[in-house]
């Protein structure tokens, strides 16, 4: 798993790339994401758009990206879930819990509204 | 040579401990302190400093003293600083470690030490406040200088020394010299004097042979934690393992017209695959299959709190909505955010065939009929111990003459996933088919060999858990 954080305004983009499994990739993307909030940022997006593949542990890294961000009063959405993530959300019914867009620009726009 | 049969204790007392580094597999620089002390015995009689010998060679052989023991390194730092005070008298120290370490340069102009940072590891002499503003500042002034150089420096006036950094007002003159350990430089070792040229330039050498010992203990302290730390693992791994074929079942449902098959193969790594089959009344059976997300003691550990709390709640509670639900928030006040459960229960009427179940986010099971129509049964909820005020709904199936129930973990249908296309609900179902005349543990079996096969050996393999219940 790659990480690479990006700013957008108040917004800040955190795009993950390659196999997603949980483990040590999870450690990274919280540290990451940890330090955005400790910074200030409310707005988090997750670019899923470049994952090749993700299990679910993989997919405990975004449920705990979740919960780490609403405790902290932020918001974060999922943005360019891939087909496998969207089976994911599918079978483990969350589906509901995360907002997602089908691209970067729309899931930042979505925090103006 | 008055000290012979000291250094012959201290040569002894080094045997030992290059046996233990032998026994526990330890690569530490034994052979180095080994020459280093060799030649030891052989200049003894010279002093390094020529006027102390006998702290002097106190000091150096406690270092190797205490370096053939398993302590920690703290305690050689520690003794390495106060052992120094008799001998090269000085009014604040510090050993100091760099991280990463800085390659050994030949020229002066060293970049890769402004990506190092320092930390303190043992100080003498210095207050709080100069702690702190030495922490920020330190890898500017002198120790700084000898770790970017990797060569020893005494500044005889510090007022006159354009490198230094004034930190402790009252320090007048400093020496500092590398700890280097196998062509890089790992950290300094640094005395500071209230008193002009406190230190002469012999002291050099017994600085430098001082941090000899000292990378000899950070080195050993590193693969002593790396190797305590693997023994850990392997003990962890050994509980988890042994937890998990503990509360897996050893039999399974005997119930006529029905065939009952349960398969559970650990990985390497030990995950949190669980299943069971809950005796409820003579002709019903709760049917649970799970999957505890991580691996290693802590999944084991959730995973027997599960089943506890599973088979708790069957006893007392018929609503297998509420079983589920209670067994959610049960999780979700008991572990964090990144630990939940996917979990499928059912409760099977074997008078009927009639299966009542709930799917909390667990990979729908599949019912295959005799036609070879299949049903995902996918009804039910969230997966647990997320979302503390998830409700969860129930549905029915009916198992009928012929038909089988698949249920499995995601260690059969997302194998090769990592490396390639899944395994896939498809070729679960095509092998159940082929199967359908032989019996449930067979079929069961079919499908892990299937997905063993199907993964490879290209990395590492899930749990794998596989349930049959076939109508005969």
């Amino acid at each position: 798993m790659k990480l690479k954080s990006e700013r957008h305004g108040s917004v800040v983009v955190m795009a993950i790339k390659g196999k997603v499994m949980g483990g040590p990739d999870a450690t990274v993307f919280r540290d990451d994401l940890k330090k955005h909030l400790d910074d200030g940022v409310q707005k988090v997006v997750i670019d899923l758009g470049r994952v090749d593949w993700m299990n679910s542990s993989g997919l405990g890294i975004l449920i705990g990206g979740l919960t780490t961000v609403k405790n902290a009063s932020g918001e974060m959405k999922l943005a360019r879930t891939t087909d496998k993530i969207k089976s994911l959300l599918m079978i483990t019914k969350l589906v509901q819990v995360f907002d997602t867009y089908d691209s970067v620009e729309t899931a930042i726009a979505s925090f103006s509204e | 040579m008055t000290h012979t049969r000291e250094i012959e204790e201290l040569l002894e007392s080094l045997q030992a401990y290059r046996t233990e580094l032998a026994t526990t597999g330890q690569v530490a620089d034994g052979a180095a302190l080994a020459d280093f002390l060799a030649d030891l015995k052989d200049q003894f009689s010279e002093s390094l400093l020529g006027c102390k010998p006998d702290i002097e060679f106190d000091l150096l052989s406690k270092s190797a003293i205490l370096l053939s023991r398993a302590v920690e390194e703290e305690e050689i730092l520690a003794a390495i600083l106060d052992g120094l005070k008799p001998v090269l008298p000085y009014d604040a120290a510090g050993i100091y470690l760099a991280s990463p370490e800085v390659p050994l340069v030949s020229d002066h102009d060293s970049t890769a030490f402004e990506h190092s940072d320092l930390s303190a590891l043992m100080v003498r002499g210095y207050d709080q406040e100069q702690q702190r503003r030495f922490q920020q500042k330190f890898n500017e002034g002198i120790v700084g200088w000898v770790i970017a150089n990797g060569k020893s420096l005494i500044v005889d006036d510090t007022c006159q020394d354009s490198r230094y950094i004034d930190l402790r007002p009252e320090t007048s003159s400093e020496i500092a010299v590398p700890i280097i350990s196998r062509d890089m430089v790992v950290g300094a070792i640094n005395l500071e004097s209230d008193r002009v040229a406190a230190f002469p330039a012999e002291s050099v050498n017994l600085l430098e042979n001082l941090a000899s010992y000292a990378a000899v203990a950070l080195e050993r302290a590193k693969t002593h934690h790396e190797l305590m730390e693997a023994r850990g693992v392997e003990r962890e791994l050994e509980i988890a393992r042994e937890i998990q074929t503990k509360l897996l079942p050893n039999d399974v449902p005997d119930l006529p017209e029905y065939d009952f098959a349960g398969l559970n193969v650990a990985s390497e790594r030990v995950g949190g695959d669980y299943y069971d089959f809950i005796p409820i009344t003579e002709k019903d059976v709760g049917i649970v299959v799970a999957d505890v997300a991580g691996k290693g003691f802590a999944a084991g550990l959730v995973m027997a709190s599960l089943r506890s709390a599973l088979r708790m709640r069957v006893e007392t509670t018929y609503s297998i909505r509420t079983v589920v639900g209670n067994v959610n928030q049960f999780l979700f006040d008991s572990t964090g955010p990144e630990r939940f459960v996917t979990a499928f229960y059912g409760v099977f009427d074997s008078r009927t065939g009639h299966l009542t179940y709930v799917n909390a986010g667990h990979d729908p099971p599949l019912l295959i009929h005799r036609d070879g129509r299949v049903v995902r049964l996918m009804a039910g909820g969230p997966l647990l111990g997320v979302i503390r005020e998830a409700e969860y709904c129930e549905a029915t199936a009916e198992i009928e003459p012929g038909s089988m129930l698949i249920l499995f973990t995601d260690g059969i249908i997302e194998a090769g996933g990592d490396h390639g296309d899944e395994f896939g609900e498809q070729r679960i179902v095509d092998i159940a088919l082929e199967n359908k005349n032989r019996s449930a543990h067979e079929i069961a079996l079919e499908i892990e060999a299937a997905a063993v096969n199907y993964h490879g050996t290209a990395s590492p393999i899930d749990d794998r858990t596989v349930l049959v219940v076939k109508h005969l």
